[in-house]
């Protein structure tokens, strides 16, 4: 950019926090200390999302969710009565796992130790040995220990606090009244992804949480799609804060063209590269040249959101530089050959794409470790991580 | 291992790459591709690309949950290319060079 033009005016539609403009602290990323407190005083106190309501569709159908930064393992069960339900995944007896498996369905689960059997309600409906036990133990009272569990938009939350002290639907606020219109029940999930980079969580969360990057790390991919004039450095078109969580309009090229399969494909439907703004519940600030929008539910989860699909991201603590990844992409029901191919061009572009985005992570993670930079200098067109850690700090003074 | 063409009489073209490129899962075609030499994928883009319009057309007249196993096997193969063109286009090479080894990406479906 010359001295003289104009730089690209991100527009910010909310209140933009007091967050200063100062450097951003390495400690954060790669001190073992701070990731203990970020465990007791984020992920121990927030909701977290762990699975869609559809995966778990009929009664009796349970799924095991581990989530390392806990140290849990929960059951997450649909009873009889067609109720959605989350249980720790131990037995009340002596402490082993209940379900061996995955995913299934069953009445119950049978614990493989002395076999007491618990409803798929949390019930223990048999207790082994149960003349054995001392006068006044109460079968009633041994039941599967629940967690705290709530839904939105078939979005399956946990808390870890049995009395969290605000609701989901709060703690959403704005982000959930800006994706409520989104026809998320109208989505299927076409692809699952995992990854387990040596990184710390928030290194592998900022690679997708900024739009800036793609003139580098997406030069083969999608070459000027996101950066050209009169935005060559790919700043957002929008950004929004709603309280913890914060949403971000990538602009799009308008002269960008797709490679050619992607052009023929995308006759039949919306690809990624080709994403046009006719949609509920996106592209809020109505901006031109709109291209998708990145959705970051504080602490952990993204949902972002284009014409007809979406694609949710997952970034679990292992350790302070080891994460568990998980990408899932949903699409509406394509109507023929014609609109699957081009929901596919989509998934792969956007897939291949994620493994340039994972091309820093590790690098990143062992240079920070070196300790040689102390901090790291962050422009506008990465106020998402500004805000990220501004966050977080809040929560760990809390 | 069944006799006979395995996709629609006007597309018997392409039956040299049947049996490499009919692939049901996004997986398969996927460890396909990461297999394959660059020159074995160009020639595969260069026989089928100039075609993929009419076997969209063709397989749109189909319906997608009820497809007889021709049509099945040909919309496989257009995934199939699908999948490849990105490595033709954007990466001159089977996978992205600049990114993250994707033996440790997984892909479930």
């Amino acid at each position: 950019m010359g001295a003289t033009e104009q730089p690209f005016i991100t527009k910010y539609p909310t209140a933009v926090p007091a967050m200063g403009d100062g450097p951003l602290p390495v400690a954060p990323y790669i001190s073992r200390e701070f990731f203990e407190r970020e465990r007791e005083k984020v992920f121990k106190r927030a909701w977290l999302e762990v699975a869609r309501a559809e995966d778990i569709p009929n009664p009796g159908d349970y799924r095991v969710v581990d989530i390392e930064v806990l140290g849990w393992s929960l059951i997450l069960t649909r009873g009889e009565d067609g109720q959605l339900r989350g249980f720790h995944n131990i037995c009340t007896h002596r402490g082993n796992k209940v379900a061996q498996q995955k995913a299934g369905n069953a009445r119950g689960f049978t614990c493989g130790f002395h076999g007491w059997v618990f409803g798929n309600d949390g019930e223990l409906k048999y207790m082994a040995g149960e003349e054995y036990f001392p006068p006044g133990t109460d079968r009633c009272k041994l039941g599967l220990k629940p967690v705290t569990l709530d839904t939105w938009n078939g979005f399956v939350f946990i808390h870890p606090q049995a009395e969290p002290a605000q609701t989901l639907r709060e703690f959403l606020g704005g982000m959930a009244d800006q994706l409520d219109p989104f026809p998320f029940d109208r989505c299927t999930r076409i692809a699952r992804y995992e990854a387990t980079p040596r990184a710390n969580w928030k290194v592998v969360l900022d690679a997708f949480q900024e739009a800036f990057h793609a003139i580098m790390v997406h030069r083969a991919s999608l070459p000027k799609s996101a950066a050209a004039a009169p935005n060559p450095s790919a700043a957002l078109t929008s950004a929004r804060f709603h309280g913890p969580h914060r949403s971000l309009s990538a602009w799009a090229n308008p002269d960008y063209r797709p490679p050619e399969v992607g052009m023929i494909v995308g006759k039949y439907g919306p690809t990624f590269a080709t994403a046009k703004d006719q949609f509920p519940g996106i592209n809020p600030n109505r901006d031109e040249n709109w291209w998708f929008d990145i959705n970051v539910v504080f602490p952990n989860f993204f949902c972002d959101t284009g014409p007809g699909w979406y694609f949710t991201y997952n970034f679990w603590p292992i350790s302070e530089n080891r994460t568990r990844w998980t990408m899932d992409i949903y699409q509406l029901k394509a109507e023929h050959a014609g609109g699957l191919l081009a929901q596919e061009h989509t998934k792969i572009l956007l897939r291949d794409a994620v493994l340039e985005d994972f091309s820093t992570l590790e690098a990143t993670q062992q240079m920070m470790e070196t300790g040689v930079l102390t901090h790291i200098t962050i422009s506008e067109l990465e106020i998402a991580l500004r805000h990220q850690m501004h966050i977080i700090d809040q929560w760990l003074a809390a | 291992m069944a006799s006979g063409p395995m996709l629609p009489a006007q597309f018997a073209d392409w039956e040299p790459y049947a049996a490499t490129w009919c692939l049901a899962t996004e997986h398969a075609r996927r460890e396909q591709r990461m297999h394959s030499t660059q020159a074995q994928l160009e020639q595969f883009y260069k026989a089928v690309k100039p075609r993929l319009d009419e076997a969209i057309q063709y397989l749109n007249d189909f319906p997608l949950d009820d497809m007889p196993q021709r049509e099945r096997n040909l919309l496989n193969l257009a995934l199939s290319l699908v999948e490849i063109s990105v490595a033709v286009e954007l990466f001159f090479n089977p996978w992205p060079l600049d990114a993250y080894p994707w033996q440790e990406f997984s892909v479930a479906y």
